[in-house]
């Protein structure tokens, strides 16, 4: 089999929160043939894309990520920067396309860094989904046991989808996740509530927002018969479970990152 | 043209004035049952001058940069972009809203959650 390099930026919440999706993650991605590389001394990308025209440098968050990747694509011998978190992905990748659009605001940038070399804008950003869905015939070969008794609503949160020159499907009707899935023949439902907003970070300054919120994700899920959420997001994922507990026993649902469930089909 | 219009379109490059009031915005708000002003009233009241109005409001710290009005504004107005603005007008002051001493899941909640919320909420 010939292996696909990639570079990889985890990002904080995946270090801290989410370090079962990353280890079940790399395991499914090293069984289906791509080599992943860790930057060294990564740092915060920014979490939140700024919006703002006149301030760029919010932006070098998310610049100096893309050189240090920039750097050791060279090492690595290739482009590819791999992303788990959805946010990281959504701010690297609004980063590269603003840069792409407006190359005259990395002179503006450059002004603010001392030791970087110059960004040629050449390094592709990728979420885990898209390359699941590009190798799904190889992941398909992997599943040894059917996974019974499990029920699944994808769930996509907003940044992956949003805004839409980022976006690599459809923001009303996301289909990869789906499709993901049932290749590995796990029952999926119609889910409307896929790209319903979570709350977002509301869970540390207006939590009613997040209850009532996840609370309609989750509802919706269990009336449509699911037993589990899949998820690819460590914010999502909080605030989904915070709110199945704030609850109370009233549901009977799991919340689980899509790759946790990935390998119970494709076995250990 | 009001000082708060004016900091709006120089902030956020977008132009309130391009608005017809389609409503688009507030029919695909996540959001919009939260708010003291669904997004569209609140691009009329700064087209009208109420500028100061729309500050005051919980509008702009209710919205979390989703996107959906974004993307679907047929006028790229784009409330998500001219809130962000509207948020900067205060936070530049050194006004902070998000105050870290309240947060009282802030060991259990996953870091994103704290630095997204620290970059749309404090300056």
């Amino acid at each position: 089999m010939i292996n696909v390099k990639m570079l990889y930026y985890p990002g904080c919440s995946v270090k801290r929160n989410a370090l079962e999706y990353e280890k079940k993650t790399l395991e499914i991605l090293s069984k289906i043939g791509i080599e992943v590389y860790e930057l060294d001394n990564w740092y915060c990308c920014g979490a939140f894309y700024s919006l703002a025209k006149d301030d760029l440098m919010k932006h070098i968050g998310g610049l100096r990520t893309l050189i240090k990747a920039q750097v050791q694509a060279r090492k690595h011998g290739t482009n590819k920067l791999l992303t788990l978190c959805p946010m990281c992905y959504n701010v690297l990748k609004r980063v590269n396309h603003m840069l792409r659009e407006n190359p005259e605001n990395l002179d503006t940038l450059a002004l603010f860094m001392d030791e970087e070399e110059k960004y040629t804008i050449g390094i592709e950003v990728l979420h885990l989904l898209e390359v699941l869905r590009d190798n799904i015939d190889k992941l398909k070969r992997l599943v040894v046991t059917e996974v019974k008794d499990v029920v699944v609503a994808p769930y996509y949160g907003c940044t992956v989808l949003r805004p839409r020159e980022i976006a690599f499907d459809n923001a009303e009707n996301p289909e990869v996740m789906d499709n993901i899935l049932r290749a590995l023949k796990i029952e999926v439902i119609e889910f409307p509530f896929k790209t319903e907003c979570c709350g977002a970070y509301q869970s540390v300054f207006n939590r009613k927002i997040v209850f009532e919120k996840s609370g309609e994700i989750l509802e919706e899920a269990a009336v449509r018969g699911a037993n589990i959420i899949t998820v690819i997001c460590p914010l999502c994922k909080y605030n989904l479970e915070t709110t199945l507990l704030s609850l109370g026993k009233k549901l009977r649902i799991e919340i689980v990152y899509l790759t946790d469930l990935l390998s119970r089909a494709t076995g250990p | 043209m009001s000082e708060v219009l004016n900091r709006v379109v120089e902030y956020s490059g977008k132009n309130p004035y391009a608005c017809y009031q389609c409503g688009t915005c507030s029919a695909v708000c996540p959001m919009v049952r939260f708010m003291d002003i669904p997004p569209h009233r609140a691009i009329r009241l700064l087209q009208i001058g109420a500028g100061a109005f729309v500050l005051s409001s919980n509008t702009i710290w209710i919205c979390v940069s989703c996107m959906r009005c974004v993307d679907r504004c047929p006028r790229d107005v784009a409330p998500g972009v001219v809130f962000e603005a509207l948020r900067l007008i205060t936070l530049r002051q050194g006004i902070d809203k998000l105050k870290y001493e309240e947060i009282s899941n802030i060991e259990e909640a996953p870091t994103l959650a704290i630095v997204s919320a620290s970059r749309k909420l404090t300056g």
